[in-house]
């Protein structure tokens, strides 16, 4: 063969281990990033606000972990009794000096009516807005006009009538069953509402009332609906490994593999919303008699439903701590779960008028509680140190809401005005943020399949290039190697 | 990716503008709403968890790699032609080798 040949062999013999080489790589390290998929880029990752960000209605409040943080504990401002008394007293004098046919009087008969029920004096408030609805009525005012008196009305014969109930007086659950009817009339009247804090008024109070001629629903259902005898942690943990949705998580797997993929429907609300992990309404509520909520929901309906009543209603109640709890125990948030079922525990005495179902909350709040313990240490000891977490910050809460009321009553002492837009700029503890911060759970990490691809392909593309030099070269050299010693045996045999 | 983002967010703060129903209405309830919903505004870039390094980009010294051994196989090739060119040159063109080849066979054959 000439050298000439002997050259382009060479070459030739290089260039194919190299591309054989070249494409086995590229063959090989493509297939395992595929298999590996994309959670080995997380600088990648890109957040989003996860699917309950979005609010059931333009212009709706949406939902925040935190929030029900701060409910659990307390930590919001409100207002003492010096100042609805005061504030009391200053509407009286308006409505005395007012023109009975003002329109002006029908709004200071909502705050008069919510100032009497704030002091408890829910038969009283009641009373006021009687005498308000008739009063519009003989206006001839209807629809969404009288949202107001049917919304306080009914919250007000509700509060006034549901311990009584609840000990077995007949009357006062006719007086419940016509709160029900009033809060009913308020959703019709303001459809802009049935889905929000009415709504699920409407679907707890119905629920207390049927739990009163069956006390067993109490040991059975929260008051949405959620199991609280089935699916305790293990079995929540275990559903959720197996990518069941409704358990471990706030949100459905199609909603990650969307923005994942980067489609369109990304973009709708509806599709969105419907992504929202749901919960209530569990197998065997369709026996309960709870007509206004029938089926499972997105699971930021009912909590800030239960928030919206906690904190302007009625304030803390067992069965709204229990509902939380169980809640987030179904989204994943165990923290949050672990501090609601501690305070369901420590408000069982108001759970039921039995004590067999007292006793059930605490027991039942205190498995789960362990169970989540299990799961967040399986090897330590954390109960003593979330219970020592939760009583600071329950404590920090309601020294925040005394300091506030007695803040409240001192500056009312000293003739301050309330109707003064400034009455609690000098509030010592202004300034203190009462309210937690947001942070990473609010948010879903992603690592978009485009730019994981594109990132997959360049480094296969450079490690097929390398493996391909390399191959090319080590054949290169051992041709040369090969030759170096024919030559030599070539000279030897010569000489 | 970056408009789908801007999408949602744009969704999700559209939950932060408008009113929300309570159970008990009076005159405070709209400041009340104000400042709850003030309280828990999404702050986008705040409130995200903090993002990670960036991986340190190996691909481009793979590729510099890949290519400079590409590069010294064809060098070697080339090299090997020369020197076997040189070392491996056929008998019948160097005459002076062919003559001291031969001069060596003839006192065997002698």
């Amino acid at each position: 063969m000439t050298a000439k040949g002997r050259v382009g062999c060479a070459a030739a013999a290089a260039f194919v281990v190299g591309s054989v080489v070249f494409f086995v790589v590229m063959f090989m390290t493509t297939f395992a990033f595929a298999m590996r998929g994309s959670l080995h880029h997380p600088d990648l990752a890109r957040t989003f606000p996860l699917p309950h960000h979005v609010p059931e209605f333009p212009g709706g409040l949406s939902f925040r972990f935190a929030m029900v943080n701060d409910v659990i504990h307390e930590r919001f401002a409100r207002h003492g009794p010096d100042y609805y008394r005061e504030r009391n007293r200053i509407v009286r004098e308006k409505l005395a000096a007012i023109d009975p046919d003002d329109p002006a009087v029908f709004p200071l008969m909502d705050d008069l009516g919510v100032g009497l029920e704030r002091l408890g004096k829910s038969d009283e408030a009641a009373a006021v807005l009687r005498d308000k609805l008739a009063r519009q009525e003989a206006k001839g005012i209807e629809g969404r006009d009288l949202y107001t008196s049917y919304a306080n009305l009914g919250t007000f014969l509700i509060h006034g009538g549901l311990a009584r109930a609840a000990a077995g007086d007949a009357d006062a659950r006719e007086q419940v069953r016509e709160g029900l009817a009033f809060i009913r009339k308020a959703v019709e009247v303001n459809p802009e509402a049935h889905f929000g804090r009415e709504r699920w008024q409407l679907a707890i109070v119905e629920f207390l009332l049927a739990a009163m001629e069956d006390p067993a629903l109490l040991t059975k259902f929260d008051c949405v609906g959620d199991r609280v005898d089935v699916l305790a942690e293990p079995e929540a943990e275990l559903a959720r490994l197996l990518h069941n949705p409704p358990y471990g998580r706030a949100y459905d797997p199609w909603y990650s593999e969307a923005l994942m993929f980067g489609q369109a429907q990304a973009e709708d609300r509806a599709w969105v919303r419907d992504r929202i992990a749901k919960v209530g309404a569990e197998d065997g509520w369709k026996g309960v008699d709870v007509p206004s909520h029938r089926e499972p929901v997105p699971f930021d309906e009912p909590v800030l439903g239960i928030i919206g009543m906690w904190r302007e209603g009625g304030g803390a109640s067992p069965h709204f701590a229990l509902a939380l709890g169980e809640i987030m125990l179904r989204v994943g948030q165990r923290l949050i779960a672990w501090s609601a079922f501690e305070r369901a525990s420590r408000l069982a005495d108001r759970y039921s008028s039995t004590s067999e179902a007292r006793d059930f909350l605490r027991e039942h709040c205190r498995k789960r509680q362990e169970e989540i313990e299990q799961v967040i240490a399986p090897f330590g000891a954390v109960e003593n140190r979330l219970r020592a977490a939760f009583d600071a910050e329950l404590a920090f809460g309601q020294g925040y809401q005394k300091d506030y009321q007695d803040f409240e009553a001192a500056k009312i002492a000293a003739g301050g005005s309330i109707l003064d837009d400034r009455f609690h700029d000098d509030f010592p503890r202004r300034g203190e943020p009462i309210a937690s911060p947001s942070g990473g759970e609010e948010w879903v990490e992603v690592v978009p399949r485009a730019d994981a691809a594109r990132r997959d392909a360049s480094r296969a593309r450079a490690l097929a290039v390398f493996w391909a030099g390399l191959a090319a070269f080590a054949t290169s050299a051992g041709l040369r190697l090969l030759a170096k010693r024919r030559v030599r045996r070539t000279l030897g045999s010569r000489s | 990716m970056k408009r789908l983002r801007g999408s949602l967010l744009a969704l999700a703060l559209a939950g932060l503008a408008g009113g929300a129903q309570a159970c008990l209405n009076d005159v405070e309830l709209p400041g009340r709403e104000r400042e709850f919903r003030s309280q828990y505004a999404l702050i986008p870039g705040l409130q995200e968890p903090e993002k990670v390094e960036p991986a340190p980009d190996h691909d481009g010294l793979l590729m510099i790699a890949g290519a400079a051994l590409l590069a010294g196989a064809f060098g070697l090739a080339v090299l090997r032609d020369r020197e076997t060119a040189t070392i491996a040159r056929p008998a019948p063109e160097r005459p002076d080798e062919a003559f001291d080849l031969e001069e060596r066979r003839d006192p065997v054959e002698v």
